[in-house]
């Protein structure tokens, strides 16, 4: 038995180095971070790049980026900010529409008046770290926004301050009750005029970058925040990029497309289609995990089978790498790498009724997919069937995971 | 059941601390409806042995008590009950994934048919799942406890040391408060030596 103090161990042990490697395999951005730019790829033609140039030369245009689950939306979103961040007269802010308000229960004025505070909420810092005193009719201003969104007591008659028994009356904030509230996104608009008036930043630029509404089912709702919120904002001089439900890609709902000034649909990466998009996928994991933990052809084991969906991409180097840990292995290897596949796809056919299996199965025999009923969006939503961009075309294929799993569900289909 | 890798207790909990690190992460445990309470009591208490805060969300069959336990535990891990979840309920926590998100993992155990639910009607929160959706096997702890075996003889080569040195030095509280030597505990089943989480 050793009686000499236990030391600390010299080198990260195993659990240590797979819990970094773990860290760098999150499979949501971390809004609340900026982006990490040593694991961001920039992929030709990037949502992120490409917006943020014609913000540049047109900071108060509106935009809409519509792409499928887990192709890099926020991440885009984040990259836009850091780009604007270094520009002294644009000033771009990140948001997540559902954070301060249920996106079930959307109102005219409850994105514009998130923004608004956003505004707000940046201009009394700025004029705290400039040591400026903000004068009471500033603070009239200013307040006016927080008031719009949180709700204010008022008195419908002239309130008169000797009076303690008048009457007074709660009037709810956008952001709270807001099936009560209606039309008031005017006023929001016109209190944001008048906190940006009073903020002496004239040349200075604001583009919103609203994340989250693309979650929303209800395509009206998202219309209304189009036709109310944006226009607002927009008519205050304000930049809107927009992240929005996939729908608006297809059927009735693409008219949505048309009332902003840029659209850009963020596709899947198709990694078959050319040498490199296939290097800036094997790129993005291997950023995350070095050469001494991913073996090559592990890395392009996992290209292929992610179809090119980023976070799917990483969700199953992620169950490659818990294998290799769980097999006493330091290395990240094909069968790690063969186990996630089997069991990603093993859950992504989890719950899938006979006709939904009827049409991927026409998918994976023959590329046909026609998407007129929910029932095929829901199969794009939940990345069984995957749509990549060719030029004006689309092309259509189910998730590789899960192609092997139909073709035993169906072994006499060809191929 | 569906060819799903098969987990007991104790490989949820060795995973979840490999996958500790890495921020919003969901993992599924997909158990027979019978078991469901049972499968969430045996994970809660395997994973109180590695991070003793863990938490299980009361259940009412509404989502305000996860959401509640996710508000006010935002580095916790934290098991809910999924199986009562109807497509509402996944539909609202879809809307609301942005809430879910922390820096704690969050289990769900659930049914196939509420997991194949979860799959429809939340695809964003779905998403986040990844390929962490595991099958609940009680007999899987017998090739957990020989992967232990082997684990623990690598320790013992790999420091010299002895499991009796090891004990000692935490009941001495002079054990160094590296994951290694916590791993080496828990696997003799002295998790109750670990300082805290």
């Amino acid at each position: 038995m050793h009686t000499d103090p236990i030391p600390t161990p010299a080198a990260p042990n195993r659990l240590t180095r797979f819990r970094g490697l773990m860290r760098q395999l999150s499979l949501a951005a971390d809004t609340t971070r900026a982006l990490d730019e040593t694991l961001y790829v920039s992929f030709p033609g990037a949502a992120g790049a490409k917006i943020a140039g014609r913000l540049e030369l047109r900071p108060s245009s509106t935009h809409l980026l519509v792409g499928g689950v887990g192709s890099g939306k926020t991440t885009e979103l984040l990259e836009i900010r850091r780009l604007l961040a270094s520009s002294d007269d644009t000033k771009a802010f990140y948001l997540d529409a559902t954070r301060q308000h249920d996106i079930s229960k959307l109102v005219p004025g409850a994105v514009a008046v998130q923004v608004a505070l956003e505004i707000v909420t940046f201009l009394r810092a700025l004029a705290r770290a400039r040591g400026a005193q903000i004068t009471a009719q500033q603070e009239r201003a200013l307040s006016e926004v927080e008031r719009l969104a949180k709700g204010y007591w008022f008195d419908p008659d002239d309130y008169d301050e000797r009076d303690d028994n008048h009457p007074l009356f709660y009037r709810d904030g956008i952001l709270v009750a807001p099936e009560q509230v209606t039309g008031r996104v005017e006023e929001v608009r016109d209190a944001l005029l008048g906190a940006l008036g009073l903020a002496g930043l004239e040349g200075v630029s604001y583009v919103a970058l609203v994340d989250g509404l693309d979650r929303l089912n209800d395509i009206s709702a998202f219309k209304q925040v189009v036709d109310e919120d944006i226009k607002a904002l927009t008519s205050a001089g304000v930049g809107v990029v927009l992240a929005g439900p996939l729908r608006c890609l297809y059927r009735a709902d693409r008219v949505i497309s048309e009332e902003f000034e840029y659209f850009t649909f963020q596709p899947w990466r198709d990694p078959g289609a050319d040498a490199v998009t296939a290097a800036l996928l094997r790129d993005l994991i291997c950023r995350r995990l070095p050469a001494d933990a991913l073996d090559s052809s592990a890395a392009e084991k996992l290209v292929r089978f992610s179809g090119g969906v980023l976070r799917d991409l990483i969700a199953l180097a992620q169950l490659a790498c818990e294998e290799a840990y769980l097999g006493g292995a330091n290395t990240v290897a094909i069968a790690h790498v063969d186990t996630a596949i089997d069991a990603f796809g093993r859950k992504h056919v989890l719950g899938l009724q006979d006709d939904e299996i009827q049409i991927l199965e026409r998918v994976r025999v023959s590329g046909s997919f026609v998407h007129t009923s929910d029932k095929e969006l829901t199969l794009l939503m939940t990345r069984r069937v995957l749509e990549y961009a060719e030029g004006a075309a689309r092309r259509y294929v189910v998730h590789p995971t899960i192609e092997h799993l139909l073709r035993q569900l169906n072994p006499e289909a060809s191929p | 059941m569906s060819g799903l890798i098969r987990v007991g207790a104790a490989e949820v909990a060795v995973r979840l601390q490999a996958l500790s690190a890495a921020t919003n992460t969901f993992v599924a445990i997909i158990a027979p409806v019978l078991l469901v309470e049972l499968v969430v009591d045996e994970i809660v208490e395997e994973l109180r042995c590695r991070f003793p805060a863990t938490r299980s969300v009361p259940d009412d069959g509404s989502v305000q008590p996860l959401l509640a336990a996710v508000r006010d535990n935002p580095l916790t891990p934290l098991v809910a009950r999924g199986d009562r979840f109807g497509a509402g309920e996944w539909a609202t926590l879809d809307r609301r994934r942005s809430s879910l998100e922390r820096e704690g993992v969050t289990v769900f155990v659930a049914t196939e048919a509420s997991f194949a639910e979860l799959a429809r009607s939340a695809p964003n929160l779905a998403s986040l799942f990844g390929a962490n959706v595991f099958a609940f096997d009680p007999q899987a702890e017998e090739t957990t406890a020989a992967q232990g075996a082997q684990r623990l003889e690598a320790l013992r080569v790999g420091s010299g040391r002895s499991d009796q040195d090891i004990i000692d030095a935490a009941e001495a509280r002079t054990l160094p408060s590296d994951p290694e030597y916590g791993e080496w505990l828990v696997l003799l089943g002295r998790g109750d030596l670990l300082g805290g989480e």
